[in-house]
């Protein structure tokens, strides 16, 4: 599989790790959904047209981080739609708003190659670089 | 050879000196090779920060499949005293209730010789299987909260199953400590379709045939003989378990401070048992354990259902008896003697089984002379264990041992080495068929990715933690 070239996997005996890069922290929010349901698909998840708003909070980046993508894991196993781009996400006080783009898996046909049953606390890391911001997440499957 | 920052104890048995932080020692229950990988994947600092716990009792230890988990490693076992320690939901992990249930036959193997590909075929579309994959049964909030509260003991009362299902099964397939009202609505959301269903990843319903009895005693009281037909379900408590595992961890995550618990890994999150905290997640994990076993129980009344049919044999014939449940990803309030007292303990499993001895009160009476059967599942390609409890458990692990046999490559590498190959067709000329939603699930779940279950078992049985009783091989493996 051809990744996006703002995040990588990197190796982990029982689940999966990715580092994700974005210039700016509202970015990487974006690009670790982004590259989480890359992972969940085999492939970039299709833009889709089903618009809707996210709200998380959490206790700080990286709370927030495993509140978002678990609660967009949540919306693809009990919606069956994949919100895989944003098309506004604002960082807030305590968490941040995204106006998230999905498109339903049964529609566009698309396939699960990897179950991902949550983003954990394991090794969570999100962080300033020279470049913009970095995270460092692991999935249990 | 040494093992670097591990005590050799004996041949099997490594101490982790207790260090700065750490309220207990640890131990991990290894070979020399095993422990050496526990090194390498930093498994063993895993052992090292759960004893950092409050109201460890005796020793953080780990099991011979060891590997790096989410707080706790895989293979990890904890006691907790039940008064002044805490509970940890990383102690247990996502899959609430993870386990195996092994069903004897009355069919030798040649009775279903050239019908394998047919009861795999029909199994495959019997019990639903795959990612997010939606049941047969759809609940209604009341029956969701009876499954919840009830566990085996609904599905059976519900036609899902025979009576005598429910003495055979751990915890007679049920927590009464189980409270529904503390799961959050999304869990309840995740869990009211999914009741009778496989999942995915390394979940499996597979066929197999006892190959070789270690133990004829054992053996005998167990219901296995060798040339035996017998099925095996390895599956947990699916969207509704991993739920309630993530709004506790957060919950406990934000709870840590206020106890005082300063913790070396965020995903140790925890609380007082008798805290508010804790009573919530543990009514919660009950209930969520209360679902798997009523999952497991319904896969194996369908299992049932499709052998009749497709053998065409009544239940006198066939006479699918449930050996054992055994769960692998729990904790549980237990009475164990420790330096001569009797205490009251919550003892986390995560990927490690509970290995009761011989006498012990909470097994069925058919079991009570020989100890508990364990379900010790290995990868498609090779085979699968059955032991038994012992009182040296008892002694040393709380009455745990191994759960399985652990994975030794990552999904990614294991995806690389099976590339432009037919794992399908590789186990079929081993007399393997296999039949699975996805192709990647094949790669994921090679052999190869995992290590050799005998050499796990090899520790557990020479420690005195469990006895070999018998060796299973597959015939026929369904996946997800």
């Amino acid at each position: 599989m051809k990744r996006p070239a703002f995040y990588r996997t990197f190796e982990h005996t029982a689940d999966l790790g990715i580092e994700v890069d974005a210039a700016t922290e509202a970015e990487l929010y974006a690009n670790a959904a982004s590259a989480m349901f890359t992972e969940m698909l085999g492939a970039p998840p299709p833009r889709g047209d089903r618009e809707l708003v996210v709200r998380v909070e959490g206790r700080d980046r990286e709370d927030l981080m495993v509140r978002w993508l678990n609660e967009l894991l949540y919306l693809a196993e009990s919606r069956g739609v994949i919100f895989g781009h944003c098309r506004d996400l604002e960082l807030e006080e305590a968490g941040l708003r995204a106006v998230c783009l999905g498109i339903g898996l049964e529609e566009a046909a698309l396939e699960i190659a990897t179950e991902i049953k949550a983003a954990t606390y394991h090794q969570i890391e999100v962080s300033r670089t020279d470049r913009g911001f970095r995270a460092r997440i692991v999935f249990d499957l | 050879m040494a093992v670097e920052g591990l005590k050799k104890l004996d041949d099997y048995r490594f101490l982790i000196p207790r260090e700065k932080g750490m309220r207990a020692e640890g131990l991990i229950y290894a070979s020399e090779k095993l422990a050496a990988a526990a090194v390498r994947d930093n498994s063993h600092q895993q052992v090292r920060n759960v004893a950092h716990l409050p109201g460890i009792v005796g020793r953080s230890m780990a099991m011979p499949d060891i590997h790096w988990g989410y707080g706790f490693p895989i293979g990890g076992v904890a006691a907790m005293d039940a008064e002044s320690g805490v509970i940890s939901p990383g102690g247990v992990g996502y899959d609430i209730n993870c386990g195996v249930r092994l069903a004897s036959t009355a069919l030798e193997a040649h009775a279903v010789s050239g019908r394998i590909e047919d009861l795999a075929g029909a199994l495959f579309s019997e019990i639903p299987s795959g990612v997010g994959s939606k049941g047969r049964l759809r609940l209604s909030r009341k029956q969701e909260r009876a499954v919840l509260t009830r566990g085996a003991a609904w599905a059976v009362e519900n036609g899902y199953g025979e009576s005598e299902d429910i003495e055979r099964t751990e915890n007679r397939g049920c927590m009464t400590e189980a409270d529904p009202d503390r799961l959050s609505e999304r869990a309840m959301e995740r869990g009211f379709d999914q009741v009778g269903t496989l999942g995915s990843g390394n979940h499996f319903l597979e066929i197999g045939v006892v190959e070789q009895v270690f133990d004829p005693e054992r053996a005998e009281a167990f219901g296995l003989w060798e040339g035996q037909i017998t099925v095996m379900i390895h599956s947990g408590s699916r969207g509704l378990g991993y739920q309630v595992c993530d709004d506790n961890l957060r919950a406990m995550g934000q709870a840590v401070s206020r106890y005082g618990i300063s913790l070396p890994d965020r995903q140790l999150a925890c609380a007082p048992f008798r805290s508010e905290e804790g009573r919530a997640y543990f009514g919660a994990m009950a209930a969520a354990a209360n679902y798997a076993w009523a999952n497991r129980q319904a896969m194996m009344h369908w299992t049932r259902q499709t052998f009749y049919r497709v053998l065409g044999l009544s239940p006198r014939e066939l006479r699918m008896r449930l050996v054992y449940d055994v769960c692998h990803n729990i904790a549980k309030v237990e009475k164990h003697r420790v330096e001569g007292r009797t205490r009251s303990l919550v003892v986390h499993r995560k990927g490690a089984t509970r290995a009761f001895g011989p006498g012990h009160p909470d097994l069925p009476e058919a079991y009570r002379a020989t100890g508990q059967p364990v379900l010790i599942p290995g990868d498609m390609g090779r085979y699968s264990y059955v032991l038994a409890g012992t009182e040296r458990a008892m002694e040393e692990t709380f009455g745990s041992t191994c759960h399985g046999a652990g994975r030794v490559l990552s999904r990614k590498a294991a995806t690389k080495a099976g590339k432009g190959r037919r794992i399908d067709q590789e186990l079929r000329s081993r007399g393997i068929v296999v039949v699975s939603r996805g192709k990647r699930t094949l790669y994921e779940e090679m052999s190869e990715a995992y290590k050799d279950v005998a050499e796990v078992v090899d520790v557990v049985h020479n420690a005195g933690l469990s006895v070999r009783v018998a060796k299973l091989r597959p015939l026929a493996v369904v996946k997800g």
